[in-house]
């Protein structure tokens, strides 16, 4: 139409001058509907002229008037005011330019935040309301004059916890601080939710204006709602907002923190540098800070921060660079500091109660210490019952019950742009301080426990945590018996430890027997607690196969009471040690195979008792092996074989002597005492038939009078099958008269039985048997005030058809079910059962196991 | 203003006679005398009288007054006169020693009896010389007076709009950007639709190496036409199979026939002609500030879920404490006006021409020199031809033609300057600023940013002022030719054509460019190249013409034709070179194998044919022509080597019936044409047919190996288009105006496919070019002539032009994919063949405009309604609208997003949503314009040409609209959706012209939809041009025969719908339609100067 209009009109008139597309221009004209930008925003709306004249004085004056994306906290005219008053300024033009270049780059934050999306954050790409509580900002402190190592230097903030990052671009990455910015959806999202009591008690002078406002940005409120703009948007505040401190720069501010600032500082008196503060030195920096710089007269800077503990008070960014998000915005951490007081007592009663001096306390414990003081997390003072501190341990000490923060002692606290600081009365508990284990971290003369701690159990599963179990990390019952190794006993051993490859050596063994030998003794010096109440669900006498004894839930263990006497074995009580070897002990005297060979007792000494166990001192190692009479360096450490154990007890105890004699014919090797299926590393626990039993067994054929491998070889499999039937296999039962069966799996049920596997695996192709393990339940028998340790063989079944039937099975008169021979064996000094060996022990019983294919 | 020419002609003539009298009168005896008709002894004004000496060559002329009476001093008294008047025959007096001579002249009777008739000229239709009005076939001529006052460094560019049938684009606005002509329409998918030039009856090689004439730009263009404007007499096009049957195998896409301008008898002519030019870039896009744009990233990245961290973005933080950023990527770079600079032509050329019935010879050299729009571009060229044809005897006749050009190019190192202008980031600083904020006069070249690193983000201002590119180009073309009438009715002639051309390309890219670190490849890079290439052309037409009577005329020739031509090429290019002044490539350098190679190579190419034409007329009233041309071309096989292609065509003028006799006071002709012939078509490629080698570029163990590198194609055949031509011509009022009409059915089968890609089980890639279908066009074309007044102070004409032409895809190859494009692609129309329907239809979603909150991105059934489900936790939940739901590009909507209309209301935008959303092919295009002359000093002309009915893709508003990545964007993105409308009265007053929000890298907001679909219809004002020509009395004082100044201003302005910058938009390919042009097309003013002595 347009077209055919103007193809006539050109017929007619020639020269037109005239631009013809209006409308094509104005569609990139700027639309009259867009906001203006901040500046201008913030111009027209009046009240905020002594803002935008600090403003003018500033290079953001460019970033208001149109460039990038911000959200913009204005103060009004009346706080700007205020704020000058309190400060003394007559007007804005007398404000120190460093000064209001810092007040203008806090009031704006990256990016825009609408009203809906204050509080909120990325996470994931996706707006997520109510979890961000202090946004970035552009400000960051350049380079300040410190004493550096003694001499007056420029310093510049690390920007990540470790050390310091540029980036590819530029050698110079600011530590941008953060504003808080507190709203209803952060303290509402909160869990448990926010009060305004929380933010009260850090802004005294202020009232929390979230119940009907948008919330508060430091101590101002927000006044009104939000006002957009072409790049961002600006809130009007009530009060002007300086750049808030960091937890180092807070801690450098209260004299009460000095104490505790001194610790985060220390420093040998003869060394040049601090055990946990670094100052350090990057020449790309340097040039940069000189170029930046050139009026300065820059020779170094010195990147300031802290390393040795997660935190870096320094750093403003949440747990440093390294992260693949940044979610500082979200989280802070949170830093306990002790009173003069409270840190004196701790460290009294604690780490100078094994060093003289603080000079001599490891650096490591001093860090560990602080750490303590540490929680990875915010902390806002209702969250105190439930927060724990960086070794994951409540802060109140326990989660049952737990104090609230003021009962538990807050002095001040501050809201830091890294974090939050309180100050207490006293100092947050530590597990590596308050358990069992402490006695082997703090005390030096247990360095090479810890050592072999550090070595070998570290990590959140370990040994060594186990022995930190206690209620500051949610565990209650814990109680646990340590026997303590000083370094003279494990030297007079043989051990050393060699710190340049990190590794104990020894003196007739190479590091790998070193390490072995360490680990075996470590862990054969520890006994766990066990549950002796019980919730017995059957009538005393008879265990029925369905009938449950339950664990008592939340009982607490019971340690070891190494002074008791037991009823039976002459008063000898039996217990098995963390590593799973036998030992016995009567009135604090204890004995390892190895001690009773050597005819030695080890006398116990009580060191400590904690909340989650006891510590002796044993005045010699408990041995596993004779160690009197080395015949050679080799065998000095090593294990008597199973076969020696056997072919004692037949010698003491003939009762058993058939059974023996058996083995000898059938599994013994002619050239040396090694046992068929017998392994040196695992545990054994056998069953020796009565010669009685024997004959028994015999009659029923299942093996034959005479043995000839050449020529019955039905019939040696079938003395081999019968045999192998009464070796368990991976653990030692011994007859402790407990209720139960000991060291038992926390995750059984039933902790009176267990059922273990023998050495025998039948390979039976009709009935589809492919090495198919025959197993043993043993059981505990509540006779009088005596547990009776038996056993009875366990059937193959697939689904109701019975496979391999075990005999003796599963009977309710359990008469025939084998039962341990407690009494004392011919000669010697050992008994018809319990006889000890290495790794193993060894029971008379009065029946014999039989397992048959169907 | 064909007669306006006419009578110009004769007004410098006259001029010319009456000059040359007044010179020289010194030593001289004077002749005067009258000159008389013989028939009724009235006196001859204004007759040409020469003074001839023995030899035929003319000494002195004199041109005789309103009475007849001349006189002339003549040199000595021996020699003879000669004397010549428009209509009677010319006579040759010896003088024999008297003083005065009168000159009776004879009439030519038959002429003046057809003195109407005879005023058509005869033109070349292919190899023969044929009267206009005998023509059966269909063309279009174009006098370059009409184009003469046009800047135009190239033909194409005069050409547009002035032609039926011919379609002229450029393919952008953008300076250097490529025209493509096309003659009825797009005949091919992707091979070359472009025409065959043909310059003075040769055959204008257009390859020269790897040169691909489809992709050509301007300036390349016309480097390779490397003829003058000035030289030109005349632009012919051939349209149908009937005129461009006789050059068969490459004339299937039309011919382009240009005739150079020859001498003519008489004294000799000086003239010379200056052309001024200013070019100015129009306007461009309005593009974001420095501080808009980091505001849209900011939030676009924030829109895609990425809280842009500023310490690896100190770019975007404006850090005040780190003045080395805020400066540097804190400012507000206009980067086009960077770049940008006042484009200057000056164009020189001068003639001589004159000569003798013997001898007649014309020499002109030109001087052009063009100061590019864009910086660091200029282009200068010296142009020198010289056509001399001689007279042996009646019988034997030479011409020698030769012509040299020399061209010297300066260009960007890459082309993308300009482009790369629009989207460069423009907070960047063109200049550097120190650590403390300085500012340097070292250009701001950063290894990386955001927008990458070289060649993604270089500084458009260094590269354009350091890059350096230069092209030099040799063309030598002599020609020469022999004719001999063996007897009044057979001619013999030779031609013999020979084409020397070299180019050397050099190009350097010092450091200082860009920025980039030592150890890059592009660090002082140099490049070299040397192409060179030689082609042979011979004719040997042998030619019949014998009398048969007034009403009878036959001519028959019978040729053949060579052609030959082979290309060498060198190139060499290294790197890391030790220092900016050192820009050769050296093999020292040879460090990085990466950035340098070493490649030469070389091709030959020969054609053969044996051709034969006849022309056959009747009573002036029946008209027959037939032509068969075989073919042999070497880039085929020995089965399809050869090809036959025929034409016959036919004209029966219907206005010479007698029974339309009475009718011939207003009605001068009116005839009716036919015709129908076969042409052909090669692929671009030579070798196609061998099984070929290549070398890897490697080693092992010290061993080069090969490999095989293409598929030998043993039944690769020409592509055959078949057209069909119906034509009438009306001519009314003895010219006044002037009507043609063509409709035509052009066939072509075998259509040729270039890099057609293989299933890579077949071991290769591609295929160079295959057979794959075939496709119609039709089309119809009316050109009108008018001169509507013709006074003895007014002359006003006005010409006008249409056509429409029409493509249909019949068959196509089963390995030709019929749908290209993703519909899950920003960016990308689906464009699809489907048979019987044009090539060129767009397929896209239905754009509704843009979520103003979260609830209206909440699906709605037919009716409208919500729809809502249950969820996996059992909750009756909204289900909101997603894009490809269920696949892995699976996205949900949200507030701010595009809207695209759920055309199966399945809550899910996907490929079952597009639809049908426009044409590229207009239903029509053409030209028209009027020119005015005034007591013959002033003439105004205008030009314009149109387009309507076609749809057209703003490719440009796509790209910067898209707010997609780091580009820059226009400020059409100000318009941005940029928060919610949540109650009724804010979604009531939401801006209606809102576009989507800003998404880094994610969403669906530029999909091909009907957002970026615009009517394309334009009409635009070409050109306006007003001249003055001096009143020549007056001029004779300076001792001058001619003197006429012009302005020319081009592309004034456009009438369009179309939002775009520019509708005009490149045909034919696969990117049909799709304008990505971010300026308009430039506008020119020239100031021209013509001086005849």
């Amino acid at each position: 139409m347009k077209i055919k209009k103007t193809f006539w009109l050109l017929l007619t008139v020639v020269v037109a001058f005239v631009r013809c597309s209006n409308e094509v221009d104005s569609y990139y004209d700027r639309p009259d509907w867009l906001e203006k930008p901040l500046y201008e925003e913030l111009e027209a709306a009046g009240n905020f002229t002594l803002y935008l004249e600090a403003v003018d004085r500033t290079l953001q004056s460019q970033v208001l008037k149109g460039a990038g994306l911000y959200t913009c906290f204005a103060p009004n005219d009346e706080a700007f005011q205020t704020w000058m008053a309190s400060k003394g300024y007559a007007n804005v033009a007398s404000i120190p330019q460093e000064v209001v270049d810092a007040l203008v780059s806090y009031t704006l934050i990256y990016g825009q935040y609408q009203e809906q999306n204050l509080g909120s954050a990325m996470v994931a790409k996706v707006w997520t309301p109510g979890v961000a509580y202090k946004y970035k900002t552009p400000y960051y402190p350049m380079i300040s004059r410190e004493i550096v190592n003694g001499d007056s230097a420029w310093v510049f903030d690390s920007n990540t916890a470790n050390g310091y990052t540029s980036t590819s671009k530029s050698p110079i990455v600011g530590n941008y601080k953060y504003l808080p910015v507190l709203t209803p959806a952060y303290f509402n999202a909160s869990s448990p939710a926010l009060t305004a009591e929380d933010y009260e008690s850090f802004y005294p002078g202020s009232s929390w204006n979230g119940v009907s406002g948008l919330g508060n940005v430091a101590q101002a409120a927000i006044v009104g709602s939000q006002h957009l703009a072409e790049n961002g948007a600006y809130y009007e505040v009530n009060s002007v907002v300086e750049p808030i401190k960091s937890t180092h720069q807070y801690l450098e501010s209260d004299p009460d923190c000095s104490d505790f600032l001194a610790l985060l500082d220390y420093k040998l008196p003869t060394a040049s540098e601090q055990y946990f503060k670094f100052f350090m030195n990057i020449e790309t920096v340097d040039d940069q800070m000189k170029l930046v710089y050139p009026e300065k007269n820059i020779d170094k800077v010195w990147i300031k921060g802290y390393t040795g503990f997660t935190f870096n008070p320094v750093v403003e960014r949440y747990n440093g660079e390294g992260r693949s998000s940044d979610i500082t915005q979200e989280n802070g951490y949170t830093m306990f500091v002790p009173t003069k007081a409270a840190l004196d007592n701790f460290l009294q009663t604690r780490l100078l109660k094994y060093y003289a001096s603080l000079d001599q306390v490891p650096a490591t414990l001093l860090a560990t210490f602080i750490t303590a003081q540490i929680s990875e997390t915010l902390v806002w003072p209702s969250w105190f019952t439930s927060k724990t501190n960086m070794y994951g341990e409540y802060l109140a000490g326990t989660n049952v019950n737990p104090s609230d923060i003021e009962t538990f002692g807050v002095t001040g606290r501050y809201l830091s742009s890294n974090g939050i600081v309180y100050k207490t009365n006293q100092a947050i508990k530590s597990r590596y301080f308050e358990t069992i284990f402490a006695e082997v971290l703090l005390n030096p003369d247990f360095y090479f426990m810890s050592l072999a701690h550090e070595l070998y159990y570290g990590g959140e599963t370990g040994l060594t945590e186990l022995l930190m179990r206690c209620p500051l990390n949610g565990y209650y019952s814990e109680r646990n018996t340590l026997l303590l190794l000083s370094d003279a006993q494990l030297k007079a051993d043989g051990f050393d430890y060699d710190e340049v490859n990190n590794q104990f050596t020894h003196r007739i063994t190479n590091t790998n027997g070193a390490s072995t030998r360490m680990k075996r003794l470590v862990t054969n010096h520890l006994f766990l607690g066990y549950v002796d109440t019980f919730d017995v669900v059957v009538a005393e006498g008879v265990f029925g196969k369905n009938e449950m004894v339950v664990k008592n839930e939340g009982a607490q263990l019971t340690a070891d009471d190494f002074a008791a006497t037991s009823t039976i074995y002459d008063g000898w009580n039996y217990r098995v040690s963390y590593n799973g070897e036998p030992l016995r002990f009567k009135n604090n005297k204890l004995q390892a195979i190895g001690n009773i060979e050597m005819g030695e007792e080890v006398t116990l000494t009580k060191v400590e008792e904690y909340p989650n166990g006891e510590v002796f001192s044993v005045d010699r190692p408990l041995q596993y092996s004779e160690r009197n009479t080395p015949a050679s360096l080799d065998t000095a450490l090593r294990d008597k074989s199973l076969w020696f154990y056997l072919d004692k007890a037949r010698k003491e105890n003939p009762n058993v002597s058939k059974f023996v004699d058996l083995v000898e014919i059938v599994m013994k090797s002619s050239d040396s005492e090694e046992l068929l299926g017998i392994k040196s590393t695992n545990s054994y626990t056998v069953l020796m038939p009565t010669n009685t039993a024997m004959t028994k067994a015999l009659n029923a054929a299942l093996y034959p009078a005479v043995i000839d491998v050449e020529q019955d070889k039905s019939g040696y499999e079938k003395a081999l099958r019968f045999l192998q039937g009464h070796f368990l296999q991976g653990q030692v039962l011994v007859d402790d008269n407990l209720p139960i069966i000991y060291p038992y799996s926390p995750l059984s049920d039933n902790p009176t039985s267990t059922i273990m596997p023998t050495i025998l695996a039948v390979t039976n192709e009709r009935l589809e048997l492919i090495n198919e393990r025959t197993r043993v339940t043993a059981y505990k028998l509540k006779l009088g005030n005596n547990y009776q340790l038996r056993f009875y063989a366990n059937s193959i079944t697939r689904g109701n058809t019975t496979l391999v039937e075990g005999t003796p099975t599963w009977t309710a008169g359990a008469l025939n079910h084998l039962t341990v021979q407690r009494a004392k064996a011919t000669t010697g000094d050992y008994y018809r059962s319990n006889r000890m060996a290495a790794r193993a022990i060894l029971h008379e019983v009065n029946n014999y196991l039989r397992f048959e294919d169907k | 203003m064909k007669q306006h020419s006419l009578i110009l002609l004769c007004v410098l003539a006259f001029l010319m006679g009456a000059t040359t009298q007044s010179l020289e009168a010194q030593q001289r005896l004077l002749v005067r005398g009258k000159v008389i008709s013989n028939a009724d002894k009235l006196p001859l004004p204004m007759a040409h009288v020469f003074e001839v000496d023995a030899d035929g060559r003319i000494l002195s002329t004199a041109v005789s007054d309103i009475d007849g009476n001349y006189s002339l001093l003549v040199a000595s008294k021996e020699n003879k006169l000669s004397s010549k008047y428009v209509g009677f025959k010319s006579k040759l007096i010896p003088i024999d020693g008297k003083s005065v001579v009168d000159i009776y002249l004879d009439e030519e009777t038959i002429a003046l009896q057809d003195a109407v008739v005879t005023a058509s000229r005869v033109v070349t239709a292919g190899m023969m010389n044929i009267p206009e009005r005998e023509l059966t076939s269909s063309m279009v001529r174009l006098d370059t007076k009409e184009i003469a006052e046009l800047s135009a460094a190239s033909i194409d560019d005069a050409i547009q709009g002035r032609m039926a049938g011919v379609d002229v684009v450029a393919s952008s606005g953008d300076p250097g950007a490529g025209m493509s002509i096309r003659i009825r329409g797009t005949t091919s998918i992707n091979g070359s639709s472009e025409p065959l030039v043909v310059v003075d009856g040769v055959i204008y090689e257009t390859t020269i190496g790897d040169f691909d004439f489809a992709n050509a730009t301007e300036q390349e263009y016309s480097q390779l036409l490397n003829i003058a404007t000035e030289d030109i007499a005349e632009i012919s096009v051939l349209k149908d199979a009937a005129a461009t049957a006789i050059y068969g195998s490459k004339a299937a896409n039309g011919v382009l026939q240009i005739t150079t301008k020859r001498g003519n008898v008489g004294p000799p002519r000086v003239s010379y002609t200056y052309k001024g030019n200013f070019a100015k870039q129009p306007d461009p896009l309005p593009m974001l500030t420095g501080d808009q744009y980091t505001t849209l990233i900011i939030e676009q990245q924030l829109n895609a879920g990425i809280q842009m961290d500023m310490t690896t973005n100190p770019e975007f933080a404006y850090d005040t404490n780190n003045p080395y950023y805020y400066y540097n990527y804190g400012q507000n770079t206009n980067w086009i006006k960077e770049i940008t600079q006042i484009g200057k032509t000056n164009d020189h050329s001068v003639s001589i021409s004159g000569g003798t019935s013997k001898v007649r010879y014309r020499f002109s050299a030109g001087y052009w020199n063009q100061e590019g729009t864009t910086i660091g571009t200029d282009y200068s060229r010296i142009s020198t031809r010289m056509n001399i044809d001689y007279n042996v005897s009646d019988k034997l006749r030479f011409s020698a033609d030769v012509s040299y050009t020399h061209g010297d190019n300066h260009r960007n190192y890459v082309t993308s300057i300009r482009s790369r202008s629009y989207t460069k980031m423009p907070n960047q600083s063109v200049f550097e600023f120190t650590e403390t904020g300085l500012p340097t006069s070292v250009y701001f070249t950063p290894q990386t940013n955001q927008q990458g690193t070289y060649s993604g983000n270089y500084n458009p201002v260094a590269l354009a002022k350091e890059g350096q590119y230069r092209i030099l180009s040799e063309k030598i073309i002599p020609k020469l030719q022999v004719q001999y009438r063996i007897s009044p009715t057979w001619r013999y002639v030779l031609d013999v054509s020979f084409s020397v051309g070299n180019n050397k390309n050099n190009s350097f890219l010092p450091r200082v460019a860009t920025g980039l670190d030592l150890a890059s490849i592009y660090v002082n890079k140099s490049d070299e190249s040397d192409s060179e290439s030689f082609s042979t052309q011979t004719y040997n037409k042998l030619l019949w013409q014998p009398k048969l009577g007034e009403d009878y005329t036959l001519q028959v020739l019978l040729g053949t034709n060579t052609y030959s031509s082979e290309g060498r090429s060198y190139s060499a290019a290294t790197s890391s070179s030790a220092s900016s002044f050192l820009q050769d490539p050296i093999s020292g350098y040879l460090s990085n194998s990466s950035s340098s190679s070493i490649s030469s190579g070389s091709s030959q190419y020969r054609n053969m044919a044996v051709f034969t034409q006849f022309q056959y007329g009747m009573f002036d009233r029946y008209f027959i022509n037939g032509t068969l041309r075989r073919d042999g071309s070497s880039k085929f096989g020995d089965n399809y080597r050869f090809g036959d292609f025929p034409s016959i065509s036919a004209r029966w003028r219907a206005s010479s019936e007698p029974f339309l006799r009475g009718t011939s006071k207003w009605l001068t002709d009116l005839s009716v044409r036919a015709s129908y012939g076969i042409n052909g078509n090669e692929p671009n490629a030579s070798y196609l047919q061998y099984s070929r080698y290549s070398t890897y570029g490697y080693a092992y163990l010290g061993t080069s190996g090969t490999s095989a590198s293409n598929m030998q194609l043993s039944n690769l055949r020409w592509e055959r288009s078949t057209q069909a031509n119906i034509a009438g011509n009306l001519i009314l009022f003895s010219g006044r105006i002037n009507v043609d009409y063509d409709y035509y059915l052009k066939s072509t089968n075998d259509l040729l496919f270039n890099n057609l890609t293989l299933p890579s089980s077949s071991g290769f890639g591609s295929v160079g070019s295959m057979n794959v279908g075939k496709m119609d066009n039709i089309g119809w074309e009316l050109n009108v002539q008018t001169t509507p007044v013709r006074s003895k102070d007014w002359t006003v004409n006005f010409n006008f032009n249409v056509s429409r032409s029409e493509n249909f895809i019949r068959e196509l190859s089963e390995y030709i994919s019929t749908e290209s494009g993703n519909w899950n692609a920003n960016g990308s129309y689906l464009t699809r063949y489907i048979m019987d329907q044009p090539l060129g239809s767009f397929y896209g979603y239905r754009y509704k405009g843009v979520y103003l909150n979260e609830e209206q991105t909440i699906a709605t059934d037919k009716s409208g309604n919500a729809i809502y489900t249950y969820d996996e936790n059992n909750q009756y939940v909204p289900l909101y609208m997603k894009f490809g739901a269920g696949t892995a590009t699976e996205y949900q909507f949200e507030a701010g997003d595009a809207r695209y209309e759920d055309i199966n209301n399945d809550g899910s935008i996907d490929e079952q949503d597009i639809v049908y959303i426009g044409d590229a092919n207009p239903d029509f295009f053409g030209g028209f314009g009027p020119s005015v002359t005034w007591k013959r000093r002033w003439t105004l002309s205008a030009h314009f040409n149109f387009r309507y009915g076609n749809d057209v893709i703003n490719g440009a508003k796509m790209s910067m609209e898209s707010m997609y990545n780091y580009n820059n964007q226009s400020t059409a993105v100000l318009r941005r959706f940029r928060h919610s409308y949540e109650t009724a009265e804010e979604v009531q007053a939401a801006p209606k012209d809102l576009l989507p929000r800003a998404l880094h890298g994610t969403g669906y907001n530029w999909l091909g939809s009907d957002r970026f679909v615009e009517d394309g219809s334009f009409i635009r004002f070409r050109s306006l041009t007003l001249k003055y020509s001096f009143n020549p009395d007056k001029l004779r004082a300076y001792h001058l025969n001619g003197l006429s100044m012009w302005f020319t201003a081009q592309n004034l302005f456009v009438w369009t719908n179309y939002s775009g910058q520019d509708p005009e938009v490149s045909i034919g390919g696969l990117s049909i339609g799709r304008d990505g042009a971010l300026a308009p097309r430039q506008k020119d003013y020239n100031l021209g100067v013509t001086v005849q002595f």
